[in-house]
């Protein structure tokens, strides 16, 4: 089961990979990381339907924003759960993400329970 | 006819002793001195050793010779001899000419009218010679005497004409009046009447200005002899009353005889026989007395022909004869021929034709001389007059000469009021506008005074600006730079909460029984543990470089220039700048990118001031390519800003830091990118920019020694480039 996480922080590679080392280590999670929009969905575009169970994407990107991101990955990869990360909690942004078809909505710092959940839901699933 | 004849001696007498006298009373101020006095005076001046040549004394001699000349001619000619000599060897040379003419006074007395001439022509040389010509005048006007006596009439008014233009000139009246007496006297002898009594008139003018007594008297009886000429006998009488008052007052022997040897003239006419009578006699014994000759002679003529009128034929044929016998001795034509015509009046009365004929023979014969020289003196008088005339106009042109220098002199002077009155109208006007001009630069002063404290509050205002701006670009960078910040310290937080979990998931393992241990786990988790930690300072670390750049952002500029790494300063203010984008506008989406030489140096500058050069320009190439609207507009535009920075060498080989900044938004219109480095100038809607990033990153940039150019294409893209002095 393969999750991709779009950030421009480099350091949220090793984050994840610490934080859900069982559920790599134990349930076969597959974490990819994308450093921009771009490289997020020339991943996604590798094969079509995505081999990606899910996306977490930070919104405040240089370059393509994550809400530009989740607008072209609903357009193309509609099935494709899509949860967005921000560091500004606000109604707008908010809206906007679920007005787009986001799945969740994560603020940071990031409440890593019930984002193991839900990836756990994505594993289970 | 007789009183002229008689008149005109004792006139001449008293005109050359008047004539003297007035030249001598400039520096003989107490000439009524007596002979008597005046030798004692010499005597004792003598006492004193080279008395001789002592100025004071020869001036005692010639006033001692002056007097000696009119008393007792010889002698003074004996004591002039002298006085001469000493003059001489004294070189002093106005005594000379002094004593010259005192000379030739003394020899005109004795009738020596050639002589005397030769004389004061000595006198007239030197006279010339000394300084002012003062003592000119008068010797003239006695050489015109003289010439007057010889019957020169032409020559005579020539001279007294010189004589009274020298007088002018030396302001000397009495000179001046004596030359008018002298030359009413040839007008007199020439039956000028009118014209000579003008003269006298203007001659007793001058007499009662000048208060000499002598001269009123004589002026007055030369009036009343004029008048007797005219046949007014009565105005005649009232003058020579004025005159013989005068002349008693006086005690002058001279005056009291000339008058009352007139008045009898007078009285003779007016046949007041008995006052006539009287009045003779005591001319004649005055005369007799005084040795006055000619008006001895004159007044017994003339009581003879009183006692001839009034039938006392013996006593005026004696007197007569007598009188005849003086006018001999004296050689008067006029009273020989008087004398004649009654002595042959009488004889013929008595009978004796004989001596009547004789008498009458000579009478002819005086007459007819006196009337061709009467003639020749008329033809040389009209000579005269023309010379004169000649003269006169020559003076009345000198003189209007002077009047018209007078009348310039005026002129100027009333032409120098009116420039002094307008000058002090000018002057006045000038004032005023100087007021004005002081009032304005009052003014000036007081508006420069306000204008230099309306600058001095603009610069303060320019300051508190300059802090508003900084503190408005980091409003504007807040968001970003809060962006920044939890960035880092969410990792910190989950990296430190992460190491946490591990450290339990060790006490875990550790829990277990050694066999179950997985060793390689644990060596895992405490790799993790360090490369968390070693994150955990890392991002600390970030999150402090951010802190500090905000404050050192809105501190006051030190002005200070550091070794700065121009390749983080730029990586830094374009982070911050795209993420304050980001965080105020939630559709924010712009890439950015950067192309930094590889080996960019460290480059000395005013890191504060040019990171807010740098924050601005990226700042504005943010807002230029991802700003809403442009967006909207221009869908198919992917907003981008790239940011170049490399060294360049100038033509000079000068070394440059070159950033640039690109931004492919809708480019700048020509129209206001002169504009655009401009104070408060800014095409952000209101409150969205304070229109001084660029002003102020081209103040920055300026005082860096460096430049800041812009190059736009519309609808292309945008660069600004800094050029800064590595």
């Amino acid at each position: 089961m393969k999750i991709l996480v779009v950030d421009d922080e480099r350091d949220v590679e090793a984050l994840f990979r610490q934080k859900f080392r069982k559920e790599i280590r134990n349930e076969g999670l597959e974490l990819l990381f994308a450093f921009s929009g771009k490289e997020a969905l020339e991943i996604l575009e590798k094969n079509n339907p995505p081999q990606v169970a899910s996306v977490f994407s930070d919104i405040n990107m240089p370059g393509m924003s994550g809400l530009e991101m989740l607008d072209i990955i609903k357009d193309r990869f509609p099935q494709l759960r899509v949860n967005m990360i921000s560091a500004y909690g606000d109604a707008d942004n908010y809206r906007k993400a679920m007005r787009s078809g986001a799945r969740g909505f994560y603020t940071k710092p990031v409440d890593f329970e019930s984002l193991r959940r839900e990836i756990g839901e994505i594993l289970r699933s | 006819m007789k009183h002229s004849i008689g008149d005109l001696r004792c006139m001449k007498q008293a005109i050359a002793v008047f004539a003297i006298c007035a030249y001598l009373l400039p520096y003989l101020p107490g000439h009524s001195q007596t002979a008597e006095s005046l030798k004692a005076d010499m005597d004792r001046l003598e006492r004193v050793p080279g008395y001789a040549s002592d100025t004071a004394y020869l001036n005692k001699g010639n006033e001692l010779g002056f007097i000696l000349a009119e008393s007792s001619p010889d002698s003074a000619i004996r004591f002039l001899d002298i006085q001469l000599q000493l003059c001489r060897e004294a070189n002093y040379k106005t005594g000379e000419a002094e004593a010259l003419k005192i000379y030739g006074n003394a020899l005109q007395n004795k009738g020596d009218f050639i002589g005397s001439i030769e004389y004061y022509t000595s006198a007239l040389a030197i006279a010339k010679g000394l300084e002012g010509e003062v003592l000119v005048p008068g010797i003239l006007n006695n050489i015109g005497l003289v010439n007057y006596n010889l019957g020169n009439y032409a020559e005579a008014l020539n001279t007294f004409y010189e004589a009274i233009k020298g007088a002018d000139q030396t302001k000397n009246s009495n000179v001046k009046a004596a030359a008018l007496n002298n030359i009413a006297l040839i007008y007199f002898e020439l039956d000028k009447l009118d014209d000579a009594k003008e003269k006298y008139r203007e001659m007793l003018a001058i007499y009662q200005v000048v208060g000499n007594q002598g001269r009123v008297i004589l002026a007055y009886n030369n009036i009343g002899d004029v008048e007797l000429k005219q046949k007014r006998p009565m105005e005649a009488l009232k003058n020579l009353k004025i005159a013989y008052q005068s002349a008693m007052e006086l005690e002058s022997p001279e005056f009291i005889e000339m008058t009352s040897r007139t008045l009898a003239d007078i009285y003779s006419e007016l046949d007041s026989t008995e006052k006539a009578e009287q009045l003779y006699l005591q001319s004649i014994s005055m005369s007799q007395a005084n040795g006055y000759g000619v008006p001895y002679a004159h007044s017994l003529i003339g009581l003879a022909g009183l006692y001839y009128k009034n039938g006392k034929a013996e006593e005026a044929l004696d007197l007569g004869k007598q009188g005849l016998a003086q006018a001999e001795t004296m050689a008067q034509p006029m009273l020989m021929r008087n004398a004649n015509e009654l002595l042959s009046r009488i004889y013929e009365d008595q009978g004796n034709f004989e001596e009547a004929l004789k008498s009458f023979q000579l009478f002819k014969s005086y007459n007819d001389s006196i009337n061709t020289s009467h003639s020749q003196r008329l033809t040389a008088s009209l000579e005269a007059e023309y010379e004169f005339s000649k003269r006169a106009m020559e003076y009345e042109r000198a003189s209007l000469r002077q009047r018209w220098v007078i009348f310039s002199a005026c002129a100027g002077l009333v032409a120098f009021l009116i420039v002094l009155f307008v000058e002090f109208r000018n002057k006045k006007n000038l004032d005023k506008a100087y007021h004005a001009l002081q009032e304005k630069t009052n003014e000036i002063a007081s508006k420069n005074e306000a204008l230099e404290k309306a600058l001095s509050q603009l610069k303060a205002a320019q300051a508190q600006l300059i802090q508003a701006e900084k503190m408005a670009s980091l409003g504007e960078l807040t968001a970003g730079i809060a962006h920044e910040i939890q960035n880092p310290l969410n990792f910190v937080t989950n990296f430190s909460e992460l190491s946490t979990e591990l450290i339990q998931e060790i006490q875990q393992e550790r829990a277990k029984k050694p066999e179950e241990q997985d060793p390689q786990l644990l060596d895992e988790i405490l790799s993790d543990i360090q490369v968390n930690m070693g994150k955990i300072a890392q991002h600390g670390k970030r999150a402090d470089s951010i802190v500090k750049g905000m404050l050192e952002h809105s501190r006051a500029s030190t002005g200070e220039k550091v070794q700065t790494d121009v390749k983080n300063l730029i990586n830094e203010c374009l982070r911050l700048s795209f993420h304050g984008m980001r965080a105020r506008d939630k559709t924010f989406s712009a890439d950015f990118e950067t192309e930094l030489q590889a080996d960019l140096p460290q480059v000395n500058l005013v890191a504060q001031d040019i990171s807010r050069l740098l924050l601005n320009l990226c700042n504005n190439a943010f807002y230029a390519c991802a700003n809403p609207d442009f967006r909207r507009e221009n869908p198919e535009v992917k907003p981008k800003v790239k940011v170049t920075a490399k060294i360049e060498k100038d033509g000079k080989s000068k070394e440059w830091l070159k950033i640039s900044v690109t931004d492919n938004g809708p480019g700048i219109p020509q129209s206001i990118i002169g504009k655009i480095f401009q104070p408060f100038f800014t095409t952000k809607p209101a409150g969205h920019g304070t229109g001084l990033g660029l002003s102020l990153s081209y103040d920055i940039a300026k005082a860096h020694g460096g430049e800041l150019d812009v190059k736009s294409v519309l609808g292309e893209f945008t660069t600004f480039t800094v050029f800064l002095p590595v």
